[in-house]
């Protein structure tokens, strides 16, 4: 089976590649509706404080004006731009426009104008009377105040406590991470427009359009069927379009003006008051006996979430899995206090909390490497899990799961033990090598709720019509959707059409994109359906063909029976003859609930230089070698490694959201946030173990999140193997390289 | 509406001194427009006039004439790095051109415009007073004169224009026999980086005695705008290409830096990154280690 695969496994181009090279593709802000408003943002410039006195007179009397909001006369229902399903429990603790700012970047006022530029220079003219109030951003600090702690996340397998009490080798690292901007192409943008009936629809670059349309309607009030949310073409997200951002804002906009209005911001505007990669400061403590076997660990984790509660104990909680899922550990705790600070608001990013966690381990598995003088790459064998083991704590099963596949074949492409014992230069540019293993997951299953439902019509041309509430975030859903179609049903790609989300003509799906679930759930959705309008297909044919459903042969668009290969029918024509005689259409909905949730692994094994006058670290050598199953796409799977790879190298070197003690923000816009640009970036090779999974659509399983998970560590590990130094906090700037350099 | 900015583009010099005839407070003169743009979004500024300096053909050109070095206002960065006249002449300012932002600034951006802009980390600027340059000016009238560089670009953002003034060239001497030039740069990536610190030398090395008889060090990124130093100069004045000299050089450059920036957070990185940029310019002036010992004997 494996090996006649006809679409699955190939590399075809994303669905709308000429749309968007060509230019024709329109993004939520190209869009133009008639009568169209502008909408900006008034954000905060204190970290804290209430406001006693919003004057926007100078601003409505600027010509081109037509409304200004606030506090005043807006909803103040407070909700969490979290939720995703309606059931859910959460702390609600955010509104459309507050008038108790919590960090520099709160959403305070809209103006809403004719076109962008009056309403950018009204805000300029709304003036704010602040009672500023005492700022926190040191979580440290945050942990100790009762306004600023949420609470705290334990679990424990075995007992910490009697492991440590014996063992005699036990390695302490603390590990700080940033707050991260996810800097997409496409800044956040929105566009609302309300219907005659009270509706109102909205079209946004999102993850999720079932969540905008709970969001919107629980914040204004509306019944669910009168919000219609449609996903517009993504220029990017990375979990910054995860949680509705500037949806519920601008849908109370329109709704409110009565009239379609446009919400866009600009870098600055995204990088600060949208959503960041959640910070950290952990501690790690590893029992180990002489031989490298992990005999105990003890995690703290201290999570600071930022002004809002958003995703914070989720974060939390998928950090901590992690923990369990990679090596084979018996006795482990992990125990995370989650904070408010007055800084930028904390939320998914790709990943979600898994680059931070195993930031924390895998620096600190290099130095308990380092302290037994062991090859760490031999130190991770000995510890790492093995297919089809137990989650210890009654997590869902592992899986096919091919950890030690990827750190043996990653040794030997990248040369491992040779390049790690070449003699150290001692010049003024020092190279060394470094790797980390990660791990993530596949879905909520175990979590949360995952089901999808979808469904696929044969029309009567012999095309295809999958219908279902998909996001493609630019990294080939749509067509990994078609490829699996395709495969079951032996159909081209291009008789297929797969429209992405909205929520009036969507089934329903109940997760969205996040959690890596694409492929492996909604995936398994499609190939599901698929199957079952197959079935239907064949049942139908057979009494048309006279044969037996055993004896109905699919292949390349036509049907036949196998015991008269001579009468062939199109799709179409046997679609046709279905329709007139038996007066049925070729049409399954089903819902698709994910049985599992396996680990996906990954090992990154880099060569890096750095120059020692200036601290400045070149990344020269990247392998990411990846456990996926089965690469329904190898093109898009190679695209979404290279570019988790330049996200990871950012966060591991200079990509950082610094807040300095008053909540002052700086490197909010590239000319201070530094991501990784072309010709920083490494050749990025990429090796793929295809072992296949049970539950998996062709045995896939997920690379969007786990592919920037061990790249920083990996980093980190080379710099500090190279200058024998140990730097643990992030990201690993030039200054805090040379002044360790300097205390060594 | 009220967001009215005018926009001018002269074809010539004297359709430009008309305009700039009427020139006041918000009159925005604009010659690639890397900085100007995105500082009328920073201001917010939405009103005024812009004149832009693009459409005149004749301020754009590299030429030598005799002993100077004559480069055009509209002049690009990159036209400047593939100049075979200030690749031979200038490569200072050569190397500084090559380090200045991304491709697409690079091509858009001028040396005028760079000059105007006065950013305290420019890299064009230190290069440009090692070389000792003259900008020559025009103003309403059409009156021509020159000013040193230390002159028009007075501190961070700021240059001495008035309002009715363009620049219109940058007038380089040839230096001559025995010169040498050097820019380096340290930010905090290795390209499309805005520099911490950047530093220009001129040499002038005597092949017989073997002494250097003059030497310009220029130090950008210290202050709020880049500055020769007298006390790192003097070291290099009157001595031999030796290791050690490299060492007190060295040394002399982070004790500029200790004065320059004492008391911000900014200095334990700077007083060591100095280092290589100390390296870097020796080598690139000097040539290897092993290649200045032989020489000294």
């Amino acid at each position: 089976m494996k090996n006649d695969l006809k679409y699955v496994g190939k590399s075809i181009p994303i669905h709308d590649v000429k749309e968007k090279v060509s230019g024709k593709l329109k993004y939520a802000a190209d869009m133009q509706l008639p009568g169209m408003l502008h909408g900006k943002l008034l954000l905060s410039s204190v970290a804290h404080g209430r406001i006693k006195k919003i004057d926007v007179s100078k601003a409505e009397a600027l010509e081109g004006v037509v409304k200004i909001f606030t506090h005043e006369n807006s909803p103040n229902t407070l909700y969490n731009s979290h939720k995703w399903f309606v059931g859910m429990e959460i702390t609600k603790d955010e509104r459309l426009f507050t008038d108790h700012v919590k960090f520099v970047g709160d959403r305070i006022a809209a103006v809403v104008a004719k076109d962008r530029f009056t309403a950018e220079r009204a805000v300029n003219l709304i003036e704010i009377g602040y009672e500023e109030l005492s700022v926190v951003v040191d979580p440290e600090e945050a942990i100790n105040l009762e306004d600023y702690y949420i609470g705290q996340k334990k679990i424990e397998s075995g007992s910490v406590h009697d492991v440590f009490s014996k063992a005699s080798i036990i390695i302490e690292d603390s590990v700080e991470t940033p707050k991260i901007h996810h800097a997409a192409m496409e800044t956040h943008v929105c566009v609302a427009s309300p219907g005659i009936h009270g509706d109102v629809t909205v079209w946004t670059p999102c993850q999720v359009v079932f969540q905008v349309r709970l969001i919107v309607a629980e914040v204004l009030g509306m019944p669910l069927n009168k919000v219609r949310a449609i996903k517009a073409s993504m220029g990017g997200s990375f979990g910054g379009k995860g949680q509705p951002v500037l949806e519920p804002v601008c849908a109370f906009l329109a709704k409110a003006m009565n009239a379609p209005v446009k919400l866009q911001m600009d870098r600055t505007e995204s990088i600060i008051g949208t959503r960041t990669r959640t910070a950290t400061r952990g501690t790690i403590k590893t029992a180990v006996s002489e031989d490298g076997t992990i005999l105990g660990r003890d995690i703290h984790m201290l999570v600071d979430t930022g002004a809002y509660y958003t995703n914070g104990d989720a974060v939390t909680m998928a950090m901590a899995k992690k923990a369990f899922r990679l090596y084979k550990i018996k006795d482990q705790r992990f125990v995370g206090d989650v904070v408010y600070t007055n800084t930028p608001i904390g939320g998914a990013c790709r990943g979600y909390g898994s680059p931070q966690i195993h930031v924390l381990s895998e620096i600190n598995m290099d130095n308990v490497a380092r302290r037994l003088g062991m090859d760490p790459a031999e130190l991770r064998l000995r510890n790492l899990v093995h297919p089809f083991d137990k989650d210890p704590i009654n997590g869902p099963d592992l899986g096919n799961a091919r950890a030690i596949d990827c750190v043996t074949e990653g040794m030997k492409v990248f040369d491992w033990k040779q390049k790690r014992l070449r003699p150290k230069t001692s010049g003024r540019i020092v190279r060394g090598v470094g790797m980390a293993c990660a791990t993530h997951g596949n879905g909520y299953h175990g979590g949360y709720q995952d089901f999808i439902t979808m469904s696929l019509r044969m029309t009567e041309d012999g095309g295809v019509f999958l219908n279902s509430g998909i996001h493609d975030l630019g990294c080939g859903t749509v067509m990994t959707m078609k490829q699996i179609v395709a495969e079951v049903l032996d159909v081209e790609i291009d008789k297929i059409l797969a429209p992405e989300g909205d929520t009036l003509v969507s089934p329903f799906d109940v997760a969205g994109t996040q959690a890596s679930r694409v492929t492996f759930v909604c995936g398994s959705c499609a190939m599901k359906v698929a199957e079952q309008v197959k079935e239907k297909f064949i049942g139908c044919a057979s009494k048309i063909l006279q044969c037996s459903p055993e004896e109905v042969v699919m292949e390349a668009g036509e049907v036949w029976s196998s015991t008269s290969e001579t009468v062939k029918y199109s799709y179409g024509k046997m679609i046709t003859d279905i329709q007139s005689k038996f007066q049925d259409d070729i049409s399954v909905s089903y819902t698709y609930t994910s049985p599992a949730n396996p680990g996906v692994y990954a090992a990154n094994f880099v060569e890096v230089e750095v120059d020692t006058l200036t601290g400045l670290v070149k990344v020269l050598d990247v392998l990411a070698v990846h456990d996926i199953g089965k690469a329904i796409n190898p093109g898009f799977v190679e695209g979404q490694v290279q570019g988790a790879i330049q996200m990871g190298i950012g966060f591991a070197l200079s990509e950082e959201i610094k807040v300095d003690r008053n909540g002052k923000i700086s490197g909010d816009k590239f000319s201070k946030y530094h991501v990784i640009n072309a010709p920083s970036m490494p050749d990025v090779k990429v090796l793929l173990i295809e072992e296949g999974e049970e539950h998996g659509p062709f045995g896939a399983k997920s690379i969007g999140e786990i592919s920037t998970c061990a790249i920083a560590p990996a980093i980190v590990n080379a710099i500090n193997a190279a200058l024998d130094i140990n730097i643990t906090s992030l990201p690993v700037t030039p200054e805090k390289i040379i002044k360790a350099l300097h205390e060594k | 509406m009220m967001n009215e900015m005018n926009f001018k583009m002269p074809a010539s010099l004297n359709e430009l001194a008309l305009n700039l005839d009427n020139a006041d407070e918000k009159t925005y003169l604009i010659s690639g427009g890397t900085d100007l743009i995105i500082k009328l979004r920073e201001k917010k500024i939405y009103s005024g006039t812009i004149i832009d300096l693009k459409g005149i053909q004749e301020l754009n050109y590299i030429r030598q004439i005799e002993q100077t070095i004559c480069i055009g206002a509209n002049t690009t960065f990159t036209e400047m790095i593939h100049s075979e006249i200030l690749i031979k002449n200038a490569p200072c300012l050569v190397q500084a051109a090559e380090q200045i932002g991304s491709t697409q600034i690079r091509n858009a951006a001028t040396i005028g415009g760079n000059i105007a802009n006065a950013f305290a980390g420019a890299d064009a600027i230190p290069a440009l007073i090692a070389m000792g340059v003259k900008v020559k000016m025009m103003n309403a009238k059409g009156e021509f004169f020159l000013k040193d560089i230390d002159e028009v670009v007075i501190g961070s953002g700021k240059n001495s224009l008035h309002k009715d003034e363009v620049i219109t060239e940058v007038i380089a001497p040839v230096l001559g026999h025995g010169y040498k030039s050097f820019f380096g740069k340290v930010g905090s990536r290795e390209r499309v980086t805005i520099a911490k610190l950047n530093m220009a030398v001129v040499v002038k090395n005597n092949h017989e005695t073997g002494v250097i008889e003059d030497a310009r060090v220029v130090l950008g990124s210290l202050g709020p705008k880049a500055f020769r130093s007298d006390l790192v100069e003097i070291e290099l004045v009157g001595k031999y290409i030796t290791d050690s000299l490299q060492t007190e050089f060295e040394k002399a450059l982070i004790t500029q830096i200790d004065i320059s920036i004492a008391g911000r957070s900014s200095r334990p990185y700077k007083r060591e990154a100095v280092k290589a940029l100390s390296e870097d310019a020796f080598s690139n002036l000097f040539g290897s280690p092993a290649w200045r010992c032989n020489n000294e004997k």
